[in-house]
């Protein structure tokens, strides 16, 4: 019996090390691809990009669906006029269904299976930090990162790249804003008990500081499962404050106004982190609630059709991808690819993850016709943007349903640390491929 | 002292949302021995049915009356198929459905109403000014709430102790081979344990979407809350799932106030061990005897 048993497990142990010895033999000969003289993911005529989002198990779902079929809808149109250099985009989507675990699995298809040359636009804050590292590692370029935490800039990795303002330089932001028009006042902070409010929390604070204001500060915080956010409010009211900055989730950015302007009958004035400038938080807080609250954006919105080049991005996605509702979050997706295919333009025939790294590194206060804030980088300095344009919440009653719009007002506020930059030559034909124009045409 | 009133009272408040919820739990675990984990997803499902039907008629008492109807046959439907089957296996078994059930009912929500949080209506004796009683304000929806639970508790108490079906419901949950002996109805006291509990779901998702908003999550904050008022008002009490509601409430909010926001949560449960390290069946449950 006892034998029996030992003899199994011995041919037990032979195949688990068989199994773990052909799976090393396979990540080296990926690793050898990788590294060799051909780049994973591109050949003469496909580059693979990959994103990850989430699709399903998570209300952020909505977004993710929305931010890749944006995504998809550029790449389409790019590949309809014949591709980059004779390259076609191919768009892998993961689903990381907005959490850690999810999207280490994800990640790994992504990177390992369909061999993506690069990643891009990655949402949510705790799943992307289960892949970052992994990406690091293998060298694989993790561009334009839809949360706004200073972890992935700082310090800078040579192949990751943020496309958010981070929290921290957005606090400093709204720092500004409040020593101008509430010096001498007391602010009341809501945060999010996590790195995301208290990187907000941050910012303030040391913005606020840096302009000598005399404000005292008070902080409440909520724990991210909970929505309802009234006794916070209550304490800040309470604690005499005349100005309330808010960072965290729209469900409690909604809530947070509403609670203030109908259960506490307070008609303080309120701000909201920039990821809360979407018309939802509307919605769901009622127009007359929101009315006047702030918040912040980098670039004209998917509703201004007057400008010119919202109204042609809004056509394009129409033709390449009709049933899309053409909201913020599509025109991200949208934005997102473009920048990637800027940097793929701007990287030349010769495509490698140094050519492409390289020419990430070096935007030079570029901006598009949408943009409001002008985009720069460096080798030490991986933040595309780093200021903003403050909105107001107003609503249109003219119009039956009213409409509610987040209306830019005022400078742009910008803190961009990269500041000698040289705008980089564009390779030799850059010019006649498709894509965003690039600097110096 | 102000500042304590209104914490206090806004405590009250936040403590009649755990408690309706508690309530649910109280009722399948009264009537069937089962704690069910998808609770907060079936009040979530039928906050969304009832939604779907406001707008199809767009009268909120009118949705909330169709939505109970719909509420009762939903329990029935989720006993009969889901656990009926495994309700005479392991006692493990029916509590791994309840949160096979929480996937599925997650999925479900997600795949029909998408995951965009949306406004939920209030009834219209709901809005307005809130009520000032001394310094602190309330909104009317919290005192709607507040009521709300109180009555539910007052009718589960009456049902349970005063008419014939409560008894035969205890006595199932209590001893099903007992029970079926006597002539009661096994399989129907359990379905009718999954009904109620439906119907009270459904009552706290329609009084809380307005302030937690409608999504496939939304009540999975406050359901760990609700789960810890259970426990410590006595899963088998429904007085105890009122005060152990109403308590979570007032001491998170104090603890929010006195010692800081951001651990407000780990005192409250820190309270609860306490408490249930003197009192392990919770305030009110009481005490099972096994005779061997």
């Amino acid at each position: 019996m006892v034998a029996g048993v030992r003899k199994r497990l011995c041919v037990l142990t032979a195949i688990l090390v068989i199994a773990v010895l052909s799976l090393t033999a396979c990540t080296k000969e990926d690793d050898s691809a990788g590294g060799g003289d051909t780049t994973q993911g591109v050949t003469d005529t496909e580059i693979r990009i990959g994103t990850l989002l989430p699709l399903s198990g998570n209300p952020a779902a909505a977004w993710g669906i929305s931010l890749s079929r944006g995504m998809q809808a550029y790449f389409d149109y790019i590949n309809a006029q014949g591709g980059i250099y004779g390259r076609k985009l191919k768009l892998f989507v993961g689903d990381n269904q907005y959490s850690g675990p999810v999207a280490s699995e994800a990640i790994r298809k992504l990177v390992e299976q369909d061999g993506i040359f690069a990643l891009q636009g990655s949402l949510g804050t705790e799943a992307h930090s289960a892949v970052y590292k992994y990406l690091e590692e293998r060298g694989i370029p993790d561009m334009y990162i839809l949360t706004g935490n200073s972890k992935w800039t700082v310090p800078v990795a040579r192949t990751r790249f943020c496309g958010l303002v981070d929290y921290v330089t957005e606090g400093r932001v709204f720092a500004r804003y409040i020593f101008q028009n509430y010096d001498g006042q007391k602010l009341g902070i809501l945060a999010q008990n996590d790195d995301y409010g208290k990187e907000g929390e941050q910012g303030v604070k040391e913005g606020l500081k840096e302009l000598g204001a005399d404000i005292d500060v008070t902080v409440e915080y909520y724990d991210a499962s909970q929505s309802d956010v009234t006794a916070q409010v209550q304490r800040l009211k309470g604690a005499g404050v005349g100005i309330i900055a808010f960072w965290g989730g729209p469900v409690q950015a909604a809530n947070m106004i509403k609670s203030a302007r109908e259960t506490v009958s307070w008609d303080v004035p309120m701000m909201v982190n920039g990821t809360n400038a979407l018309e939802i938080v509307g919605t769901l807080a009622g127009y007359d609630n929101i009315e006047g609250t702030i918040s912040a954006v980098t670039g004209h919105q998917a509703w201004e059709t007057n400008v010119q080049g919202i109204a042609e991005r809004k056509q394009i996605a129409a033709t390449y991808a009709p049933d899309l509702t053409w909201e913020n979050t599509a025109l991200v997706g949208y934005v997102i690819s473009e920048s990637t295919v800027g940097l793929i333009k701007q990287a030349g025939p010769n495509l490698t993850r140094d050519t492409f790294l390289d020419a990430a590194e070096a935007v030079c206060k570029y901006k598009t016709d949408i943009s409001l804030v002008p985009s720069s980088s460096s080798p030490e300095d991986h933040r595309l943007v780093e200021g903003d344009i403050l909105v107001r919440a107003t609503v249109d009653r003219s119009s039956n349903p009213p409409t509610f719009r987040w209306q830019p007002f005022g400078d742009v506020v910008d803190f961009e640390s990269t500041q000698d930059c040289v705008v980089p030559t564009p390779p030799p034909g850059g010019e006649d491929q498709p894509g965003p124009p690039l600097q110096g045409e | 002292m102000d500042q304590f009133i209104q914490q206090f009272a806004t405590g009250l408040s936040t403590g009649s949302l755990y408690a309706i919820i508690a309530l649910a739990l109280v009722l399948i675990y009264r009537s069937t021995g089962i704690v069910n984990f998808a609770q907060g997803e079936m009040a979530m499902f039928m906050t969304f049915t009832a939604w779907s039907v406001w707008n199809w008629d767009s009268n909120f008492w009118l949705a909330f009356f169709i939505t109970l109807i719909i509420a009762a046959a939903f329990g029935a439907l989720i006993e009969l198929v889901a656990l009926r089957p495994v309700e005479s296996g392991p006692v493990l078994n029916p509590i791994i459905v309840t949160i096979g059930l929480v996937l599925i009912l997650d999925s479900l929500a997600l795949r029909i109403w998408q995951g965009q949080p949306k406004p939920f209506p209030s009834p219209a004796m709901f809005k307005g000014a809130p009520l000032s009683i001394g310094p602190a304000d309330i909104s009317r929806t919290n005192v709607g709430v507040f009521c709300m639970s109180l009555l539910i508790m007052a009718l589960i108490y009456l049902f349970f102790n005063k008419t014939k079906v409560g008894l035969a419901m205890r006595a199932t949950a209590q001893d099903r081979v007992a029970g079926s002996l006597v002539g009661i109805r096994v399989g129907r006291m359990l379905a009718l344990g999954w009904v109620l509990s439906s119907m009270v779901g459904a009552v706290a998702g329609m009084l809380l979407a307005p302030t937690l908003f409608l999504s496939p999550t939304m009540m999975a904050g406050a359901l760990l809350f609700a789960f810890a008022a259970a426990v410590l008002g006595g899963l088998d009490s429904p007085v105890g799932a009122i005060v152990g509601g109403l308590t979570m409430g007032v001491v998170q909010n104090m603890a929010g106030t006195y010692i800081g926001s951001n651990i407000d949560i780990t005192v409250a449960f820190v309270v609860i061990i306490a408490i249930l390290l003197v009192r392990p069946r919770g305030l009110f449950g009481r005490k099972a005897i096994q005779r061997v």
